[in-house]
């Protein structure tokens, strides 16, 4: 807490004098700087009465750069009006000033935010900085929220443990995480284990022991008592948060990925499928003459699974892969993985992402069903989870890989997909990512 | 819809001084402990101008309008007293089901009035205390209907755990137990429970315990008090984790037990008993008021195998458990006020 008031402390600081040196024309004038370091206070205190000093609410999601961005404006703002008040040596002495000290503001707490988060991710996931939870509910939903935060070690929270209603004491439940009471005895386990927080799963527990935590959870010592709602069971759809008349809403949204994240993944999008053209294309025209010169069609098309569970008909280069007599240039074009690059135009036609699940053609839909409502709400990718693999996975593997990624978006994770598909790409095992148990049987190039 | 449930209990000492006839002069001690084995409660309320109860271990039916008088008779006399006296007539649909079969000395009786208590009570909005679910429970089986039965059960399957109850004139004492963890963990893997497939009426061996002690029958009094004491007994055993003394005191009692009224044991239980005693067992009871059912014996870890081994070779079938400690509750509860409103 104290480091970060620091660090913001800092960040203001460097972001106003920057202003100050910019505006004064880069003559070397420092003369204005020290009354413009009085919004550093003025910063500070905008930022905690934005909850930007709230540990619980930060190091995860969009929210806490919103409140950045608000709390800088209001700040330059303040200052603004400070000058008013302190007359002849102004705080903010032109508009220009106040132009560019909002913007510096916002980079210089926005890049500070950034690198702590990372510096606190690396931390969470060598174990420190953690937070000790309780899970109240050890159902299906309860499990796999337990399974959840072991797979996002960088999310900070630790289950030590279950209550649950319906399992004896003791039980185990999962990765050696065990029963220890019913809820009734939350305070004691609370105490027992020293867990810093408690999360209820209203839909593993019984509708008693709900309402009698709700009434007597206010008693356990300070300890933070978080709800998981219950559409997490359901389905991996972004959910806002609104309020309306006092009362807390989730609204679904339609698709996974909305807002900035939409926007940031359609630009990186449409930017690598058109840096990529002038190679795509010589390079399947290249493929396609030679597919032509040894008798065969260059081309298939297969109808394939979209975001929301539309249907668009992909083109494929045709390796005759699998179950068909292979052609020397169907081989290597087969080991190459050049099948799949038409594909691209599917980017660019908004029809498929870069990164995002395996492409299913509605021919092998059943075989997915059960996964359909979370991988309906992303576009399929080029690349993804499916297609890092160095070993060949059950399709039950690779579906909790693409589940994990669908629930967890974020702009990063695409990034880091794509680097390491790159470095597969480089490094010469960009193959075809095969599956256990026949899962990639039928005619269809991107299983 | 509304789901209630609540545990069936195994007793360890004390029973049959629950009655009144007897707690009312010398006091009571009841030393028990519920397990996870459930009657479930399925409460709708609707608009119907009737009120319909289906059992599933009884497979009956009873529906009655709301017109016609009420009548506390036959399998379904508990939830319909239960109704009656919350003066529900209509707009109730119950389906009641049990985890262990009826009549088998585990308090299930008891256990569907407190469930349907549970869940009625919940459906009106009334939010009443373990011990209000507990006394009421006794009123309407003891006061109202006349059964010839103690108030162990319902205080058992109302508190949930492992109590000490204490039974006086002017009142019902719940001390729950606060056993150590591997006590709890060692009686949940060396008390066994084998179901000796025969189900009985316990209310005539009851009614003849009953009649024995108002009238001062000595020896059943003598029982009783050795029965009380051997209570106390097992409320220290079972504090200091002592499970073989606990073994032998319900070898104890179970001698004591026989001498309260005829019907309690048979050869045939006696056979199943002395079976499990010559293969490693210490000492155990037939549970609740005798005649059948449910055969409870205490027996060293490393002669639960040959014990189950030589009772399931007599045809027995011993049934897994472990402790309850909730007592009853309402699981899921989506009914509307509409019923408070209803029957205000």
């Amino acid at each position: 807490m104290l480091g970060l008031l620091l660090l913001d402390s800092v960040a203001v600081a460097v972001a106003l004098a920057a202003a100050q040196w910019l505006a004064s024309d880069q003559d070397g004038s420092w003369a204005g700087v020290l009354p413009l370091l009085v919004g550093v206070p003025v910063a500070v205190a905008v930022f905690g009465l934005h909850r930007l000093y709230v540990l619980d609410e930060l190091f995860e999601g969009p929210t806490e750069y919103g409140r950045v961005i608000y709390g800088c404006t209001v700040s330059t703002l303040g200052l603004i009006v400070l000058g008013f008040w302190t007359q002849p040596a102004s705080v903010v002495s032109s508009r220009e000033l106040a132009a560019l000290a909002w913007v510096l503001l916002i980079l210089a707490v926005g890049v500070a935010r950034f690198l702590l988060r990372r510096v606190v991710r690396t931390i969470r996931r060598r174990g420190g900085l953690t937070s000790r939870a309780i899970v109240v509910g050890a159902g299906a939903a309860g499990l796999s929220l337990a399974r959840h935060f072991a797979d996002l070690k960088h999310a900070g929270v630790r289950i030590v443990g279950f209550v649950d209603d319906f399992l004896p004491v003791g039980t185990p439940v999962v990765d050696g995480l065990k029963v220890l009471g019913p809820p009734s005895s939350l305070a004691r386990v609370v105490e027992e284990t020293g867990a810093h927080e408690v999360i209820v799963v209203p839909a593993a527990m019984a509708w008693e022991s709900f309402r009698e935590l709700s009434h007597s959870g206010l008693n356990l010592n300070g300890t933070a008592i978080r709800v998981l709602p219950a559409v997490r069971d359901v389905v991996a759809a972004n959910v806002k948060v609104h309020e309306r008349g006092f009362l807390p809403f989730l609204t679904l949204e339609r698709f996974r990925i909305s807002g900035v994240d939409a926007v940031l993944k359609g630009a990186m999008d449409y930017a690598l499928a058109l840096g990529a053209l002038p190679v795509v294309l010589p390079v399947v025209g290249l493929a396609a003459t030679a597919l032509l010169v040894t008798g065969v069609r260059p081309f298939r098309v297969v109808r394939m699974v979209g975001r929301g569970g539309t249907t668009f008909r992909a083109v494929f280069l045709d390796t005759g892969w699998p179950g068909g007599v292979q052609n020397a240039v169907q081989r290597l074009l087969y080991r190459l993985g050049l099948d799949r690059l038409p594909l691209v135009l599917h980017v660019l036609r908004g029809q498929m992402s870069v990164v995002g699940p395996r492409p299913i053609p509605v021919a092998r839909r059943a075989v997915y069903e059960s996964w359909m409502p979370d991988l309906l709400l992303v576009k399929p990718g080029l690349t993804g989870m499916w297609a890092l693999w160095d070993e060949p996975v059950s399709i039950d593997d690779e579906m909790r890989a693409t589940l994990f990624y669908v629930r967890n978006y974020t702009i990063w994770l695409d990034l880091e997909l794509l680097v390491r598909s790159v470095l597969r790409l480089v490094g010469g095992r960009w193959a075809h990512p095969a599956m256990e148990g026949g899962a990639a049987r039928g005619r269809v190039a991107v299983h | 819809m509304l789901i209630a449930r609540a545990p069936v209990r195994i007793s360890f000492a004390g029973g049959g001084t629950d009655f009144e006839d007897y707690y009312a002069r010398f006091g009571g001690l009841v030393v028990s402990a519920t397990i996870d084995k459930y009657i479930y409660v399925f409460l709708t309320v609707n608009r119907g101008e009737s009120i319909q109860i289906m059992s599933s271990d009884y497979r009956t039916f009873h529906r009655q309008r709301a017109e016609e008088n009420m009548l506390w008779d036959g399998d379904l006399a508990l939830p319909r007293a239960v109704l009656n006296h919350f003066n529900i007539r209509e707009g109730f649909s119950m389906f009641l089901a049990s985890q262990v079969p009826p009549g088998t000395g585990l308090g299930s009786s008891s256990a569907v009035t407190v469930a349907v208590l549970k869940g009625v009570s919940g459906a009106l909005g009334l939010q009443l205390s373990k011990r209000q679910v507990a006394e009421l429970a006794c009123f309407i089986e003891i006061e109202k209907l006349g059964m010839p039965i103690g108030k162990q059960d319902q205080f058992a399957a109302a508190y949930g755990g492992v109590n000490a109850i204490t039974f006086e004139r002017d009142g019902v004492t719940v001390e729950p137990l606060a056993l150590r963890s591997d006590t709890l963990e060692a009686l949940e893997r060396e008390i066994l429970l084998f179901y000796t497939g025969v189900a009985r009426e316990a209310a005539r061996v009851l009614d003849a315990q009953r009649r024995a002690i108002a009238a001062d029958d000595a020896a059943v009094l003598t029982s009783l008090h050795a029965i009380k004491a051997a209570a106390v007994e097992m409320r220290r055993y079972l504090l200091a984790g002592d499970l073989g003394g606990v073994g032998e005191l319900l070898h104890a009692s179970w001698e004591q037990k026989k001498r309260l009224a005829p019907g309690i044991s048979n050869a045939r239980i006696d056979e199943y008993y002395e079976t499990a005693r010559a293969h490693g067992a210490i000492g155990g009871k037939i549970a609740g008021a005798g005649g059948g059912g449910f055969l409870m014996l205490y027996c060293p870890l490393r002669r639960v195998g040959r014990v189950t081994d030589a009772l399931e070779r007599l045809g027995l079938r011993r049934m897994d458990f472990a402790m309850d400690r909730d007592g009853a509750r309402i699981l899921v509860n989506n009914t509307l006020p509409l019923a408070a409103a209803r029957y205000a």
